[in-house]
């Protein structure tokens, strides 16, 4: 998947790979603020009335 | 198609199990991180924090005594009793560490952080802030994680009427014995649970009291588990508790 992705961006493959990697941060970043967001649901930190 | 769907099971199987990870094991090692700084930086905290004697005036209203030095308005009060002399620190910042608190019986012993913002929760055990700090009079609310962030609080279901808990402070340590569920709380298994918007827990209380609060059931944030524990001893017990 990923290398069809890089088969598919135009540019130099320095650009294409520094694209991408920005585009895993992002992904990332993402991730763990749904996980976050979604840990609250799990455990909220036990306050009353917050 | 299928091909398609399979691709997008297998992504969304991959996105569970690293939120599972993360809220189990990842937040963990975010916790220990943060409670071997905040326990380095305590003794210092011990050392530069303020302590003041006052004058304590328990006041008495209709319902029992006042946890404050000052009447509120509308109190009426009663016999002039002799004042004392009550201990007190000057409270941490916001997110900083003012204290321990161990409890044996469920093998816990973790620094606890002024505040109950989700980032100071994340560090260990939290003060509300407005509610008496530990060792004075009043009821001193702290809550922490029961799941996830070292879930310091795992195991409060498990304590029972009169295991000890001790909370150190600049003062000293405050000792507090666990006290039963009150009726309209007390579930089938003697437990104190109530919904997060159930602010009487937090409301102040005559002698002195710590009410912890943690979430319920494990794995859900849909209620609060409370246990409530009164001082019997301490750098403050004598003048509070009036022995």
């Amino acid at each position: 998947m990923i290398k069809s992705l890089y088969q598919w961006m135009p540019g130099p493959p320095a650009a294409r790979i520094g694209l991408l990697s920005v585009a895993a941060l992002v992904l990332l970043v993402l991730v763990i603020w749904s996980y976050e967001i979604l840990g609250d649901f799990l455990d909220s930190g036990g306050t009353v009335g917050q | 198609m299928i091909r398609g769907t399979g691709w997008t099971f297998i992504w969304l199987g991959v996105y569970l199990m690293g939120f599972v990870a993360y809220q189990l094991w990842f937040t963990n090692l975010l916790t220990a991180r943060d409670q071997n700084a905040l326990a380095a930086g305590l003794d210092q905290h011990f050392q530069e924090v303020v302590v003041e004697a006052v004058e304590y005036v328990p006041v008495v209203v209709p319902g029992g005594i006042t946890t404050t030095t000052i009447p509120g308005p509308g109190t009426e009060p009663g016999p002039e009793p002799e004042p004392k002399i009550l201990l007190q620190e000057s409270p941490s910042e916001v997110g900083e560490a003012f204290g321990t608190i161990r409890i044996p019986s469920i093998d816990l012993d973790v620094a606890m952080v002024e505040g109950v913002r989700r980032r100071d929760l994340k560090k260990g055990p939290g003060h509300l802030s407005g509610s008496p700090l530990p060792g004075q009079p009043g009821n001193a609310v702290v809550s922490g994680h029961r799941t996830t962030y070292g879930a310091p609080f795992g195991d409060l279901g498990d304590l029972t009427t009169g295991d000890q808990i001790e909370v150190e402070t600049a003062l000293g340590v405050h000792v507090y014995e666990v006290r039963e569920a009150p009726q309209q709380c007390r579930n089938q298994d003697g437990l104190c649970v109530v919904r997060p918007t159930d602010l009487w827990v937090t409301e102040p209380r005559a002698g002195a009291w710590l009410t912890l609060t943690t979430c319920h059931p494990k794995f859900s944030a849909r209620r609060r588990l409370i246990v409530f524990a009164e001082l019997v001893a301490g750098p403050n017990a004598e003048v509070i508790l009036g022995t």
